[in-house]
């Protein structure tokens, strides 16, 4: 008993819930008529897609800038990439290339300026990100209607003003990683090794860094402040480093989001998108001031799991579709959880 | 907790319920059919004028000739009708009248009214015939299913 | 004097930076002034309730109270209740109000319990919490109503022969308050009666803050530590404090519903929240601080932005979303704002004390942080 206890603290009871709805969800799959192995390629479809935006949470989070509900911020810059490759009329991998370099240069400079003004903050972060996060969509939305954008395929036709709503980015670089190395076997299982391989090796590289000089430096910030004054290291600099990358990260996490979804989206699209990432990392065991690539893995393929299984099971089971109510219920109270806890973080 | 407060707090509990059963008693609405057709009780034909007025609970009256039904919504049981009788002899009648709080819809005869006939004739339980699906909501719950979506939609953060 | 002025400048910067936008967008919408003056008083009998809902909280410390949203709920499913079961006029509207009553409480108790578990973080808690109960409404809403919870109206429930409609009309109860006691002047209507009732709960939080429970809110709001060390029982009175903020805006949601005479199921209270803090804000409160005057301001300008910034943008560069996109922009950039100017605050004032504790006045460090 007590051993099933420690178990549970260990893990994280939420967690261990999760984990078991999944398993069951999968284990009824093939009793309901669901195809599994379709839906096993959709999850996989979507860790490529979603991976880089969960980890891009990762070093806010060791800096002690709390959860950044702020990507909405990167989000913009990689959109900002996309719409110029695109208007520059590049095509295939120049193209994505290019929006990478593009939203990377925007990434940075958005992620200082937001550093600066979280530096200022402290204690107040998580709040202020969000709607820091909002305003900043909605001054974009303004600015997709008035900015010069000439190229056919995103502008309004006749009697509109601006970039339109959605853009696809079919004949561009649409499924451009996805379709990198893919492995296809029979027409419903589909492997996107591509986005995959980038997905990991972006987290080798955020492993690497973090064991780096300046690395353990943003985990010592974060981890033990009074400790990391002490030993002579700059905070806020450290602090603004660590919101650069995170902004940087989700502007390269919304391009590959883009390249497999197909479509750009612009206006209110960025709105909410840093809470799906943020459930994820949370439901991954990552605490607001502790998370590690294991919570980032682990998180995505949960999350993600439950995303893709959840529908496919209810509609085959109950005819109903609950799955938005079951998504909604999962993730903030995953969040929820996290915020009501003492910054404790499971194995 | 003390005994007294439980007490205060019951009593509160318990006013507001019966608060709540009186609200709902006053503010039950009824949809009146006011209606002119003859009819027949116990045997006797009741028919009403060939034109008249009609007003319920001070509301602005209404025209009426033979054989039609108005519609007039109400709140509450206790209902007073003004009848004002146009053609033939001029003559008014008010009357009193009660509709059960849990029906509905209530057929209110005129030529009851007027016959005086006993008062558990003027109002009685009107049933609807079974109406049939609102088109209007069904084709826009099917068209909502038959929306192409992208194969990766729900994938999409919408509202968190 | 010159300092005098300066202060009341700064103290009043957020009031008179949209007094001049105001200024500025008005005659570029063409919007004529009756117009203007006409929505204006509907918008405030409309909303000025909800906003009110808002100020308990800031007194005990705990920030705006983005939980709100869970008092409307229980307001929207108390409104739903009544429609169904047909209960009409004022006693309609005062039923809908009984039945959100308990509900608000529970929500209100269960909303100050988890911000209890999370000091220092209320508001960013009470934002998910919204997001969270506002998925269990929609399984209560949709799923549960017309299958568990019966709903005896069928035409109130979707084709598929459980849960409610999008769309719920409330023509039984439809402005019933506004119009309750009639008022024309000048050609303007006047909802004389909603105007009473938001008199009367200013009354109330005048009064409330006077009791010895708002005093003791007042402390913990200063300092939780000193007044818990004084025997407040400081939890208690934040619960509290969430409870009556709450109930009042589950009210606030039903006076609100009333003049507008639809909910629309899944999507009216979500951002009432935001509104109604956004508004707060403008009228020149700030996280710790609000007053009546504030909600009053505030309603007045952030309306006057709604209402004239659509016109403004479409008259500017020809597109209507310009000026959609710019009002939501006001409301999260304003709030932004106030949040960043409370942390500065905090962040001076910290360090104040922290000069002070080491310049050797132990004694003093707190009356100087406080």
């Amino acid at each position: 008993m007590t051993h099933i206890k420690r178990l549970a603290a260990d893990f994280g009871l939420p967690r261990i819930i999760i984990t078991l709805y999944l398993l069951a969800l999968f284990l009824a799959a093939p009793f309901v008529g669901v195809d599994l192995p379709a839906s096993i390629s959709d999850t996989m479809i979507r860790i490529g897609m979603n991976g880089i935006m969960v980890l891009a949470l990762v070093p806010m989070i060791q800096s002690g800038c709390g959860l950044n509900f702020g990507l909405s911020l990167g989000v913009i810059a990689g959109l900002l990439g996309a719409t110029i490759s695109i208007e520059a009329g590049l095509i295939g991998a120049w193209g994505f290339i290019v929006a990478i370099f593009i939203s990377q240069g925007f990434g940075a400079v958005f992620g200082y300026g937001y550093g600066k003004l979280l530096n200022r903050v402290k204690g107040g972060e998580m709040m202020i990100a969000t709607y820091v996060g909002f305003s900043s969509v909605m001054i974009m939305s303004i600015a997709w209607l008035i900015l010069p954008f000439k190229s056919p395929t995103m502008i309004w036709g006749y009697g509109g003003t601006g970039l339109r709503t959605t853009i696809s980015v079919e004949g561009f670089w649409r499924h451009i990683l996805d379709d990198f190395l893919v492995i296809q076997i029979g027409d419903n299982f589909k492997f996107p090794t591509g986005a995959v391989l980038v997905f990991i090796l972006m987290s080798l590289l955020i492993w690497v860094f973090f064991h780096l000089k300046t690395g353990t430096a943003i985990t010592a910030v974060g981890s033990n402040p009074t400790y990391a004054r002490a030993s002579g290291i700059n905070i806020d600099r450290m602090r603004i480093v660590s919101v650069m990358m995170s902004t940087m990260l989700g502007a390269l996490g919304i391009l590959i989001f883009e390249q497999s979804f197909g479509f750009i989206q612009l206006y209110e699209g960025p709105l909410y998108m840093a809470f799906p990432a943020v459930a994820a990392i949370l439901i991954g065991g990552a605490g607001v001031n502790k998370a590690t690539l294991t919570n980032v893995f682990i998180g995505a393929a949960l999350y993600q799991g439950i995303l893709t299984m959840t529908p496919s099971i209810f509609n085959a089971v109950l005819k109903v579709d609950m799955s938005d109510v079951i998504r909604i219920i999962v993730s903030n109270g995953m969040i929820l959880y996290a915020l009501t806890r003492k910054s404790k973080v499971a194995k | 907790m003390s005994s007294r407060s439980l007490i205060q707090r019951s009593a509160l509990l318990f006013a507001l319920l019966v608060l709540s059963a009186w609200l709902f008693y006053i503010g039950k609405a009824h949809t009146l059919l006011i209606d002119t057709n003859a009819v027949t009780l116990d045997g006797r034909e009741f028919k009403s004028a060939e034109a008249i007025t009609v007003s319920v609970d001070g509301k602005t009256p209404e025209d009426m000739g033979r054989a039609e039904r108005i519609l007039v919504s109400v709140s509450g049981q206790q209902h007073r009708i003004v009848i004002e009788v146009v053609s033939g002899g001029a003559r008014k009648v008010e009357k009193r009248f009660a509709v059960p709080t849990f029906m509905d819809s209530a057929l209110v005869s005129i030529p009851a009214i007027l016959g005086d006939a006993a008062p558990e004739h003027w109002v009685t339980k009107f049933t609807a015939a079974d109406r049939e699906d609102t088109p209007a909501e069904q084709m826009q719950h099917e068209g909502d299913a038959a929306l192409p979506t992208p194969p990766d939609a729900k994938s999409l953060p919408s509202k968190p | 004097m010159i300092s005098k002025l300066r202060l009341f400048l700064i103290e009043n910067a957020v009031v008179i930076l949209f007094v001049l936008l105001i200024a500025f967008a008005i005659p570029v919408s063409g919007l004529p002034a009756s117009f203007l003056l006409q929505e204006i008083l509907t918008r405030l009998g409309r909303n000025t309730f909800l906003v009110i809902a808002l100020l308990l909280p800031i007194m005990a410390g705990m920030g705006l109270n983005f939980g709100m949203v869970l008092g409307a709920m229980a307001g929207q499913i108390g409104l739903i209740f009544i429609t169904d079961w047909g209960v009409v006029g004022l006693p309609g509207l005062l039923l809908a109000m009984i039945i959100s009553l308990p509900i608000s409480v529970f929500l209100g108790w269960l909303c100050g319990s988890i911000m209890n578990l999370a000091k220092g973080r209320e508001m960013v808690t009470g934002f998910i919490l919204a997001f969270f109960m506002n998925g269990l409404y929609m399984m209560v809403v949709l799923y549960a109503m017309g299958s568990i919870i019966p709903v005896f109206n069928p035409e109130m429930l979707l084709s598929r022969g459980y849960g409610i409609r999008n769309v719920v009309g409330l023509d039984g109860v439809r402005q019933c308050l506004d119009n309750l006691i009639p008022l024309k002047i000048a050609g303007l209507n006047i909802p004389v009666f909603s105007f009473l009732i938001i008199a009367a709960v200013s009354w109330f939080i005048v009064w409330f803050r006077k009791t010895k429970l708002g005093q003791d809110m007042r402390a913990a709001g200063q300092d939780r530590a000193v007044s818990g060390a004084a025997g407040i029982p400081v939890e208690q009175t934040r619960i509290v404090a969430i409870i009556i903020s709450t109930v009042l805006a589950g009210i606030g949601q039903i006076i609100f519903l009333q003049n507008l005479g639809t909910i629309n199921t899944t999507s009216s209270h979500e951002q009432i929240g935001m509104f109604s803090i956004a508004a707060l804000l403008i009228g020149g409160a700030s996280v710790t601080k609000a007053s009546i005057p504030n909600v009053i301001v505030g309603v007045i300008l952030f309306h006057l932005l709604f209402l004239v910034s659509p016109m403004a943008g479409k008259n500017l560069i020809g597109s209507g979303m310009l000026g959609e996109y710019f009002r939501q922009f006001v409301s999260y950039g304003v709030i932004a704002l106030a949040l960043v100017l409370y942390e500065w605050k905090r962040a001076a004032q910290e360090h104040a004390s922290r000069a002070t504790l080491r310049g050797g006045a132990p004694a003093d460090g707190k009356e100087a942080a406080a």
